[in-house]
């Protein structure tokens, strides 16, 4: 073994050490799993750890990065938004829907977004600092019906809610497509190959 | 300029690019296991069904990404290396038969380590492990040799035909995802499906994700491009620098579609998104990108000066002696990653130990790769 060899491995050696005493960071994707509502008649696929905590709510607390996602709400109704509009709005607790962020295009339905802040009284979520909740909205009507994908996130850490913005979030509104006939189960796997 | 041949006497040539190749992917292969054993991201498998990864990282995608080109890389060239290998051992004497058998016992050998060795690695993993038998990539490699071994004197066009076959058919007989579950034999999953079968009490019995037919297109096609550099290297690296890029145009088409080619749908659309694949079994997708790389990677290590081939002579000392560093990086990383990060870290924290661990097997691999050429064709060594 030449003497660069033995240089080059302490080198690494020094800084492999140095480097372990640095924290872990966050895991930087996040396992998405499918989804599956006959109700619904919808599919898609949703954060695995986000266990489903009430119909269509799915609770996501202890999900990285930052733990700044509380919930993910999934709802389909048989009405269109005008009707559904005061119950909606009163959850939220809003007098009128913001105007709009945008849109976004998925596989099966086109979705109109909100964003807004809100004290979200009497829904069970754990407490946010400033007593308001980072509400990120879509609506897509579709077939005389609506369906509401909601993301409920801690409005302290932006970085954190972009991630989801993109990562997470948008991958659900992407992947909601009307249920199909076959039958879904789950199982888990190693993980590497 | 031309293709060099490094000789040494009353052993065979060797070619520079497909060696230089291997050892640039174990590199990247190396990366992912650190990934594993050392940072502990390595992210959920992009199987056919169930669970799929979703990034919001892109260091994280990246670091994923590029070690996609491994198994593809490694069967397309265990299969230009079987088809060399076959013609040099004919011009030496040597039988078609003896050839065969030769390739087949040396293909059982790499299905026993990866049951008898490599999976004890593997249960050392960060988080536990509770899979009895896991089929690998060296399973899955040592299979294809013996199988491969049996096609070696097919015609070129003959093999191109079953290549394509393969590849449409492993898009084929994959089931729509949403029917993910248990419900498949252990026969299925060892030939043809990644998944596993559960135990009565929940244990994992058997575990797949590289099931042995998906990947034999990759072997199937390198039989024919080892036929193509013994004819005529210089022209064989031409075609693949235009073979490349028309698998990466083929890609963005099939991902561009979203349909047929992509086991699964798009998860969203994203960069990221684009270029996250389906890999067990390798999706059309996932075969035209990475085989895409790994042909422009060899046209470009082909046409080399000889500048660029001292440069990368640590690469080609590691291609030389792959199953060596595959056992030994993989025991290598998980017992720095228990010595050293019991609880991970980040990627950027991983990258000093990934290369130190090359560094470490690099002496071994130079070692180990000179002592085998040094043996004769019939030895023992060169099973190994």
């Amino acid at each position: 073994m030449t003497r660069q060899s033995i240089l080059v491995m302490v080198i690494l050696l020094i800084a492999a050490t140095a480097c372990s005493a640095l924290p872990g960071d966050e895991p930087g994707a996040i396992v998405m799993a499918p989804f599956r509502r006959e109700d619904m008649g919808l599919q898609g696929m949703v954060p695995s750890a986000c266990p489903q905590v009430a119909s269509g709510v799915f609770g996501c607390e202890a999900l990285a990065p930052g733990e700044a996602l509380l919930a993910l709400v999934i709802n389909a109704h048989n009405a269109p938004l005008a009707e559904l509009e005061s119950a909606l709005l009163g959850s939220l607790g809003l007098a009128a829907l913001p105007p709009s962020v945008g849109s976004y295009r998925g596989r099966a339905f086109a979705w109109q977004r909100y964003q807004l802040d809100s004290e979200l009284k009497d829904q069970g979520l754990p407490p946010s600092d400033g007593g308001l909740y980072r509400v990120d909205l879509a609506v897509a009507e579709s077939g005389g019906g609506t369906l509401l994908v909601a993301m409920i996130t801690l409005p302290a850490d932006r970085e954190a809610h972009s991630a989801f913005y993109e990562a997470l979030y948008n991958q659900v509104l992407y992947t909601l497509v009307p249920l199909s006939s076959e039958p879904a189960s789950r199982q888990e796997g190693a993980s590497h190959g | 300029m031309a293709e060099q041949r490094s000789e040494s006497p009353g052993t065979l040539s060797r070619l520079f690019a497909p060696d230089a190749l291997r050892g640039l992917i174990i590199v990247l292969m190396a990366l992912d296991h650190a990934n594993l054993f050392i940072a502990h991201k390595h992210p959920v498998g992009e199987v056919w069904g169930g669970p799929f990864p979703a990034y919001y990282d892109t260091l994280t995608f990246i670091t994923r990404l590029v070690t996609h080109l491994c198994p593809t890389g490694f069967f397309f060239l265990m299969g230009v290396g079987m088809a060399l290998l076959a013609r040099s051992y004919l011009k030496q004497g040597w039988s078609r038969w003896a050839i065969t058998r030769h390739l087949a016992i040396r293909g059982a050998l790499l299905m026993a380590i990866q049951l008898l060795i490599v999976n004890r690695a593997w249960e050392l993993s960060p988080g536990g492990w509770d899979i009895e038998i896991y089929i690998g990539v060296l399973f899955a490699l040592g299979a294809n040799m013996v199988l491969g071994s049996l096609l070696l004197w097919l015609k070129p066009a003959h093999l191109l035909a079953l290549t394509g076959v393969l590849l449409l058919a492993t898009e084929l007989v994959v089931p729509d995802p949403s029917s993910w579950g248990p419900g498949a034999s252990a026969l299925q999953h060892v030939l043809l499906l990644p998944g596993g079968v559960i135990g009565p009490q929940g244990q994992t019995l058997l575990w797949s994700y590289y099931p042995v037919l998906p990947w034999m297109e990759l072997v199937t096609f390198g039989l024919v491009f080892g036929a193509w550099l013994d004819q005529d290297t210089r022209g064989a690296y031409s075609r693949a620098w235009r073979l490349g890029l028309a698998l990466l145009l083929a890609f963005a088409l099939v991902r561009y579609v979203d349909g047929f080619g992509n086991i699964r749908p798009r998860m969203g659309d994203r960069w990221i998104d684009l270029l996250n694949v389906v890999k067990y079994p390798p999706s059309i997708a996932y075969t035209t990108l990475t085989l895409g790389v790994n042909l422009l990677l060899l046209a470009a290590l082909g046409r080399a000066g000889l500048a660029a081939h001292k440069l990368v002579h640590p690469l080609v000392v590691l291609g030389r002696a792959p199953l060596l560093f595959y056992v030994l990086h993989l025991f290598l990383y998980a017992e720095m990653g228990r010595r050293f990060t019991p609880n991970g870290t980040s990627i950027p924290a991983m990258w000093p130990y990934w290369l130190l661990g090359i560094v470490i097997l690099w002496p071994l691999c130079l070692w180990y790769g000179r002592f085998k050429r040094r043996q004769p064709l019939g030895s023992a060594v060169r099973y190994l």
